[in-house]
């Protein structure tokens, strides 16, 4: 008998009674099953957030200037060729009393002509023989006939590097430029773009889905295989905690992608601004402690 | 109105290339190089003959002592500057290298999910058609910024210019992950 009061106490303590059960539940445990399922999403290892970041590089569009020694080496060996070749053979190639032969003598005419004006002075003389694509917008008039069509040549410095628009994919086409974002906040506001793993998720496609959630679907990007590239762990300051539970910091695995065509939507939610920028550049916008930890994964050039 | 060059595409191309076979246009046999009845006196074979035969053989320059000091030093310059170019390169590669085995050791330490799907490759590598070389100038029209993500509905055209190269995806899966036990079923 005392038993069955005994059971009967316990199974009202549990069941919720038929009148209780429509009532809203309270403010407290509703905020506790929010966070049970939020935690069970995001990807925890000893405290510390998996985060997937995205180091995406705008390659070097055109090739390196040679560099001032370079330059003067391959004249050099260029000299000492021409000095020391055999001749010509001018009626191999093309035949007697033809348009293209008449062209050919022309040219070496104009040729021996500028070599004896260029006696006086070596520095023109560089620059008209060898320099012909240098930084000159049109090919001279003289080469081109009057039946070719002239060939346009864009400039290797846009007008892009000349105001210095950091959010411009055309500036320092001979360099590898990288996406960095401006977080709302004010110490260490420029960083990679970056966000949490989910559980069903693996890295590559937590990258993909961070990227296209802060900065917009209307870029052509390639990520680099599914390895990634750099790891990066740091610590949240003691008054940040995210979604209402508790993170000890982040351990960011950064994955390499590629942009072929488009630009950066901001969401102006996580993000306020990007900008694309060389390794170089890079040390004026983000923290020294981030930089030094990131440098390594970047290129030079 | 009768247009006066239809008269030729009236013609099929079969029977066009019958009219053109049956009109031979064959060179006479003196002209023709190798064959037993060419015309000897013809000028271009003594020029290919003196090309190969009579050519000067390339001889080391001759220099001077001082021109061949000076020679000296600038080939050991440029070998000095290649082989600093390489070691910048190298140590660059070496960094990168050491990064990305870092990183992988680091998620090993998390577990086996992320780590074994993140050492899948693909079984033929393939790298989108949109990624290209360096040239010597940029192109005429500069950055593709009107980049517009390709619709999901499979019956719509792609875009306005079909012609254009497919955008690439994240990495197509072509094996199925390894330990399907870890998998949360979403």
């Amino acid at each position: 008998m005392f038993l069955q009061k005994l059971r009967y106490r316990i199974f009202k303590q549990n069941k919720i009674s038929f009148f209780s059960r429509n009532q809203p539940i309270s403010q407290k445990s509703q905020s506790d099953i929010l966070n049970l399922l939020k935690s069970d999403k995001n990807e925890v290892h000893e405290g510390y957030r998996i985060v997937a970041g995205i180091v995406l590089s705008r390659t070097p569009i055109i090739l390196r200037d040679p560099h001032p020694f370079e330059r003067e080496y391959y004249l050099y060996q260029q000299r000492l060729e021409h000095i020391h070749a055999p001749p010509f053979p001018v009626d191999f190639y093309f035949k007697k009393g033809s348009v293209a032969e008449k062209k050919w003598r022309e040219k070496k005419e104009r040729e021996k002509a500028e070599a004896s004006l260029a006696f006086g002075s070596r520095k023109t003389k560089n620059k008209t023989s060898s320099e012909k694509n240098g930084e000159e917008e049109t090919i001279d008039s003289s080469d081109v006939s009057s039946d070719e069509e002239e060939i346009k040549i864009a400039n290797k410095i846009t007008s892009a590097d000349l105001t210095n628009d950091v959010k411009s994919l055309d500036r320092a086409l001979q360099h590898t430029l990288y996406l960095i974002v401006k977080k709302p906040r004010e110490t260490h506001s420029w960083q990679f773009p970056q966000g949490g793993v989910e559980k069903t998720e693996t890295l590559v496609q937590a990258a993909s889905r961070e990227l296209e959630e802060e900065c917009g679907n209307c870029m052509d990007v390639w990520f680099v295989g599914r390895r990634p590239i750099g790891y990066y762990k740091y610590d949240y300051p003691k008054c940040f905690v995210k979604d209402n539970i508790e993170y000890k910091g982040a351990k960011v695995f950064f994955m390499a992608a590629h942009i072929f065509a488009g630009q950066v939507k901001v969401d102006n939610k996580e993000i306020i601004d990007f900008a694309w920028v060389t390794k170089q550049e890079m040390k004026n916008y983000v923290h020294t402690e981030y930089y030094e930890a990131v440098k390594d994964m970047l290129s030079e050039h | 109105m009768t247009n006066h060059f239809s008269y030729r595409s009236a013609l099929s191309t079969s029977i066009r290339g019958l009219l053109a076979r049956t009109v031979k246009k064959s060179k006479p046999k003196s002209e023709i190089p190798g064959s037993q009845n060419a015309n000897i006196t013809d000028t271009r074979y003594q020029i290919i003959k003196r090309i190969l035969y009579e050519t000067p053989k390339p001889e080391l320059p001759k220099m001077t002592e001082q021109d061949l000091e000076k020679h000296e030093t600038i080939d050991r310059a440029w070998k000095l500057f290649l082989r600093n170019q390489q070691e910048e390169r190298e140590n660059e590669l070496a960094a990168k290298y050491r990064m990305l085995n870092e990183a992988n050791l680091e998620l090993e330490k998390l577990g086996s999910r992320l780590f074994n799907s993140a050492q899948i490759g693909n079984k033929i590598m393939m790298f989108p058609r949109q990624m290209k070389i360096p040239t010597e100038t940029p192109p005429l029209n500069g950055w593709n910024y009107d980049y517009k993500p390709p619709s999901s509905d499979p019956t719509k055209p792609l875009s306005s210019d079909p012609t254009k190269p497919l955008p690439s995806d994240p990495i197509k899966d072509s094996e199925p992950l390894p330990s399907d036990s870890n998998k949360v079923s979403s």
